[in-house]
């Protein structure tokens, strides 16, 4: 699918909320099956699992939870996951950046293989976080403290890198997430230098945006990248908690700060929760809306965002409203801003 | 060398939580003792650790992960006083994670130590009766202007600035009246999303805005005019002045007897508490008095135990294991007050940190140590030096040198190497038997100099690394 000459957006309405406490613990990404179940990755001290749960939502409560995936270094397990995909078979694929490797599952869970050892040469990591399939179906990894980006076959053989430790252009610094989009381009989350960074699949920069701060195209410790179908980017800006969204010439669009209600999980769990209820009452209901340090962003085929809020023990997903526009229906670029009203 | 080197590492373990062997080189080497005197207290020269590269590796609710953040502040801040100064107070103002089940205020309240530590003492009090884990700990949320409540007016002046003896309980009711209206807001409830943060919040509506008299002074005191008064007051100087001495200096008896004891060192108290005085309470030129004092350089002879916290960071500052953020930090921390089946070697040692056993803190000093913590204790310090691939005890093994010159110099190195520690007589001559014995002995794994490993070991496991 090529990408069209240009969009009007209608919105991007908030549509539902995934889980809550005690069903999901520090969602840290998230990704789906062909069969409409979100996969989502779990990660706190001395705790890592899959949580399995309809995108659709559920009722479930304690009973009935899927998932798999458990705490520790052995095969299958997690100690630090990072980062989740999925490829067209339904494999799972897992970074984990305290063993220092990539874990495989089937799309029922089980352990299939796995691949990574820690160092700095050629096809070792030291941190392993996020990964993303490049067009022909090979592994793209952020090396994290290697300061560098790598990419592998399915099975770990090595197919090379780029990527040094700085602050210029093209240089990285703690990277975490990264996306690569149908052209092959690689967008990386450089955590380090607060702004993401594109590069071609040979690694020349294409663009760099952000600085530290708060405003507009400002970020906090980017965490999460993700591109859509259309070629907008979408920016988790950790410090800031937000989500910020670019379009492909990394031109500022707007921001998700959270928009969250009640899970039906949630519902019928406070239902019968008298004083919880009494307290949200007292309290500044109004914060339980926002998002709360989110570490990943990722966007389906359906333009469905979804955001693993990480402090608020849920997903935010949003739905993208737009209308595809053809030659007459959106102008050439300006090089001048205008006062012109047409 | 500009410094003395065992005068330095004793600084280093009082003022902060010690000095690795490749510290000690550089500080020794680049300034003078008061010239380290100077940077402890000015922790603004040195750049703070970067708080979200530890959230970004460390993440989740149970108070053993604070814990466990805290624990990794303490061994790895470029700021060790500023660090210890958290600790400080946290053992004299203590707030326990166990009536809330708040971890998130706990936390906060430690971050707020960090910032007012290194102020002054007007600071301090101040944020310390705005902080919502202590509004709720001594129940001040519970404090209407119609209805007095004088848990924490009574515990600011008997426990947090004056002691015993030093007050009415005229002056309690007075306190108490004063600190009506200040609360926190109410947070969200921890069902559905999490905890959410405590703010503090005065309600103008339920304070008592009457005529007040407190110590002699009579007004229309709020609790900031009252924090005024205790900060003013020759006790208040004394008080802190003696705890800062029982904290970095020497082993005092426990708190609720000061008021019938003597201090340990009169001298030393009346001397601190006159800069304390002369200062108007602030925090550095009192610290600055107290290290560069001749009763501090002293005391390097004299056997202060160091809290469970102040070994286990001394001991993960030592390793390495924890120089960057690892997995694991947190299981130092867990305590069945958690909801875990198993205690951490903290809990097993005496001190669940953010989780005092009372409103007066650990008793400290020789109370530490019974048959069971003792225990502990050294087992710990073996485990923890077990492992050669931890690279500060790799580089410890590689400093010692070999077994095959004086055993006697290899104990030397041994002892320097482990902070500059000092044993008894007793205990040194048994290493160095024991550094003889171990001639010999071949090379372990990878050429690994499994003897010297071992004596190093035996030396960090004598009762006297257990002391400060």
């Amino acid at each position: 699918m090529s990408r069209p000459h240009g969009l009007l957006r209608a919105g991007y309405p908030y549509l539902r909320t995934l889980g809550m406490r005690r069903v999901i613990g520090y969602p840290t990404d998230v990704g789906w099956t062909d069969d409409g179940n979100a996969l989502i990755l779990m990660r706190s001290e001395g705790a890592a699992s899959v949580r399995i749960w309809p995108i659709e939502d559920a009722d479930l409560f304690t009973d009935d939870l899927k998932g798999f995936g458990s705490y520790g270094a052995g095969d299958g397990q997690m100690v630090w996951p990072v980062q989740l995909i999925t490829d067209g078979e339904g494999h799972i694929y897992i970074s984990d950046e305290a063993t220092h490797r990539i874990t495989r599952f089937d799309p029922d869970g089980q352990f299939v293989s796995k691949f990574g050892a820690r160092g700095d040469s050629d096809g070792e990591f030291d941190g392993p976080t996020g990964i993303s399939f490049d067009p022909d179906g090979n592994l793209v990894v952020v090396d994290s403290k290697n300061h560098r980006i790598q990419r592998y076959t399915v099975d770990g053989e090595y197919l090379g890198g780029f990527g040094s430790h700085g602050s210029e252009p093209g240089q990285l610094d703690l990277p975490w997430g990264v996306h690569v989009d149908e052209l092959g381009d690689i967008y990386v989350a450089d955590w380090g230098n607060n702004r993401f960074q594109a590069f071609s699949p040979e690694g020349e920069l294409k663009i760099a945006v952000g600085k530290l701060g708060d405003g507009e195209a400002e970020f906090d410790r980017p965490t999460g990248v993700a591109v859509d179908a259309h070629g907008d980017i979408y920016v988790s800006d950790w410090g800031n908690n937000r989500v910020q969204m670019f379009n492909s010439e990394g031109h500022y669009l707007w921001s998700f700060r959270g928009d969250a209600s009640l899970s039906r999980v949630a519902r019928n769990y406070m239902l019968t929760n008298a004083m919880s209820n009494r307290l949200r009452e007292m309290g500044r209901i109004e914060q339980e809306k926002y998002l709360r340090r989110p570490r990943s962003v990722r966007i389906d085929s359906d333009f469905r965002l979804f955001i693993p809020d990480y402090e608020s023990y849920r997903v935010q997903i949003y739905q993208k409203d737009v209308v595809v526009l053809d030659r007459t229906q959106f102008a050439a670029p300006l090089r001048n801003p205008t006062l012109e009203v047409t | 060398m500009k410094s003395d080197r065992a005068l330095v590492a004793h600084l280093m373990r009082r003022a902060g939580f010690g000095a690795t062997p490749s510290e000690l080189d550089k500080l020794t080497m680049e300034k003078t003792y008061e010239e380290i005197v100077d940077d402890l207290v000015d922790p603004d020269r040195f750049e703070a650790l970067d708080t979200s590269y530890i959230e970004r590796y460390y993440g989740g609710e149970p108070v053993a992960v604070h814990v466990g953040k805290w624990l990794y502040r303490m061994a790895n801040t470029p700021r060790p006083l500023e660090e210890k100064m958290s600790l400080f107070l946290h053992h004299i103002f203590p707030v326990a994670w166990g009536k809330s089940e708040h971890g998130h205020s706990l936390y906060t309240q430690i971050d707020m130590f960090r910032r007012v530590g290194m102020t002054d003492m007007r600071a301090i009090l101040l944020e310390l009766s705005r902080d919502p884990a202590m509004i709720f700990w001594l129940d001040n949320n519970e404090n209407h202007k119609d209805e007095i409540n004088e848990n924490y007016g009574r515990e600011l002046l008997e426990l947090f600035s004056m002691g015993v003896g030093n007050y009415t309980e005229d002056d309690i009711k007075a306190a108490s009246r004063a600190f009506t209206g200040w609360t926190f807001r109410q947070p969200l409830s921890l069902y559905p999303n999490g905890h959410y943060p405590a703010e503090f919040e005065f309600i103008e509506d339920d304070h008592d805005h009457g005529e007040k008299t407190f110590l002699g002074h009579t007004g229309n005191f709020d609790g900031g005019d009252i924090i005024d008064i205790i900060v003013r007051q020759p006790a208040t100087a004394r008080f802190i002045s003696r705890h800062l001495y029982n904290f970095f200096v020497e082993d005092e008896v426990q708190v609720p007897s000061w008021n019938t004891e003597p201090p340990r060192n009169e001298d030393a108290i009346r001397e601190l508490s006159d800069v304390f005085l002369e200062s108007g309470g602030q925090m550095r030129p009192v610290l600055r008095t107290l290290f560069n004092s001749d009763f501090f350089k002293q005391a390097r002879d004299l056997k202060k135990v160091k809290s469970p916290t102040e070994l286990v960071v001394g001991v993960i500052r030592q390793t390495g294991e924890f120089s960057s953020p690892t997995p694991g930090i947190h299981q130092f921390a867990i305590t069945t007050l958690n909801g875990s089946l198993v205690e951490g070697p903290l809990a097993i040692m005496g001190q669940r940190l953010m989780n005092p056993p009372t409103v007066e803190g650990w008793h400290t000093g020789h109370e530490w140590i019974d048959s069971g913590t003792l225990s502990e204790r050294i087992g710990f310090v073996e485990s923890q030096f077990e492992d050669l691939s931890k690279p500060g005890v790799r580089e410890m093994v590689e400093r010692a040198g070999s077994l095959d010159g004086d055993p006697a110099q290899l104990v030397d190195r041994c002892l320097d190497l482990l902070g500059g520690i000092t044993v008894s007589e007793n205990t040194y001559d048994s290493l160095v038997r024991y550094a003889s014995e171990l001639r010999g002995m071949g090379g372990g794994e990878e050429g690994a100099p499994v003897g010297v490993h071992n004596l190093l070991q035996m030396t960090a496991s004598t009762v006297d690394y257990q002391f400060e």
